[in-house]
């Protein structure tokens, strides 16, 4: 093999590996997301920088949840111990519940903790 | 030429090897909870539908509301325990005498009246029970294993997966983490302590390997009535919520059902008596957060991205 081949595929080589780390890093990028999860599946997945409110309907009732400000809550529900709706607003941290209708806030794009113990 | 190809080869091969394992989320609700299982691996769905199955089995004889589980039948006074079944309920006691009562299995009774089962009493109409009922529960003794059942149910989960192809899990019980396995980078888990007030987690925890982090707070569950909140961490000997002067606390064991029953009774404790019992010992470590918001870690807990006090041996 020529000189110039073996040039070209080290440098092909190296540019894939950049993309590759590029890939792997951009991970790590601070995207916040949350992922609305109802009876067990996720039903919709929201930007936290865009303000928003929508209801949904699970199992056991309704929640309206509402994003504004980069924080997500529960701001109404059907449920009797309205334990979701005084989580308040949040932007993170441990997931949201409403236990008696099923549905869970989770939080996206915190790449620097695998969990939260609470 | 050939050379170039085999090479072009043997670099598909490569990176078809940097695809990755494959992951697995479930949630689920259970144990009065809910249930999230992140697993890493070939077996990761099958591994966690049988964890889950095993958490409903769990759930089924130890629920204190069912009426016709193992736990209510015992608290009845009716006999027939497996032997597995009393295993668990000597382990329960010995955790007990170990944190000399702050840790006590028997408040089921206490429990019941405060009406933190099954929401009987609602945020609005919470009624404060009486000190009459309390002293007469209290002496009733009734088993209760909620505060165990969960971390216990953390370590079943792991020991199982070691049967199974997954290489790395968290099992996220209702906020009581159970760690499975090391990262592929080698770096350790990193696992966030929520903050009481709400909102992000106070700092991170760096845990290494399979293990049981798990906390115990006064935001947890609890009812408010004329600005005083009731919440669910009773003293066993008042009957009344522990007021230690603490807000949570978190404690990282390789045997969960022990580091659910310890934070539990640290919290109990407070922060002077808790490290006291942790110089006493030598199978956990512990973050206290104090009403005052101030954070304090044993020597051996790597906690990080927050200040705070270490205290030493």
């Amino acid at each position: 093999m020529k000189t110039r081949s073996w040039i070209f595929l080290i440098a092909g080589l190296l540019l894939l590996c950049l993309g590759l780390s590029a890939l792997t890093l951009s991970r790590g990028a601070p995207a916040r997301y949350a992922q609305i999860v109802s009876d067990g599946r996720v039903v919709k997945t929201v930007d936290l920088m865009i303000d928003q409110e929508f209801t949904v309907t699970s199992q056991g009732g309704e929640n309206t949840v509402t994003v504004s400000d980069g924080r997500i809550g529960v701001t109404a529900a059907t449920c009797p111990d309205q334990y979701c709706v005084e989580r308040g607003m949040r932007s993170g941290g441990v997931q949201i519940v409403c236990l008696p209708n099923r549905l869970v806030i989770r939080f996206l794009g915190e790449q620097s903790v695998d969990a939260v113990a609470g | 030429m050939t050379r170039f190809a085999c090479l072009l080869l043997a670099l598909a091969v490569l990176l078809c090897g940097c695809q990755g394992e494959t992951q697995y989320e479930h949630t689920t609700f259970a144990m009065d909870t809910v249930i999230s299982l992140e697993l890493w691996g070939r077996d990761g769905q099958t591994a966690a539908l049988e964890i889950e199955s095993m958490l409903r089995a769990l759930e089924s004889t130890w629920s204190a509301t069912a009426e016709d589980s193992v736990l209510s039948r015992l608290n009845r006074g009716e006999s027939g325990l497996s032997e597995e079944e009393q295993a668990l309920l000597d382990r329960a006691e010995a955790l007990r005498r170990r944190t000399g009562g702050a840790f006590d299995p028997y408040l089921g009774g206490v429990s019941r009246v405060w009406g933190f089962y099954d929401g009987e009493n609602q945020q609005e109409d919470f009624i404060l029970p009486t000190q009459e009922q309390i002293s007469d529960a209290l002496e009733k003794k009734q088993w209760d294993l909620g505060a165990v059942i969960k971390g216990c149910a953390g370590t079943l989960g792991a020991a199982m997966l070691e049967e199974y192809r997954v290489e790395r899990a968290i099992l996220n019980l209702g906020g009581n983490i159970q760690t499975y396995g090391e990262k592929p980078d080698g770096t350790p888990w990193q696992i966030g302590i929520q903050n009481p007030d709400g909102g992000d987690y106070l700092g991170i925890l760096e845990v290494r390997g399979t293990m049981a982090i798990v906390t115990s707070g006064d935001y947890q569950r609890y009812f408010e009535k004329d600005g005083i909140r009731y919440h669910h961490i009773l003293n066993p000997e008042t009957g009344y919520p522990a007021d230690s002067g603490l807000r949570s606390v978190t404690v990282i064991c390789e045997d969960g059902m022990t580091a659910d029953a310890l934070s539990t009774a640290l919290f109990v404790m407070g922060l002077e008596e808790g490290g006291e019992f942790w110089r006493g010992s030598d199978d956990f470590q512990a973050v206290f957060v104090t009403e005052e918001g101030k954070i304090y870690a044993t020597e051996g807990a790597a906690l990080t991205g927050c200040e705070y006090e270490v205290i030493y041996r």
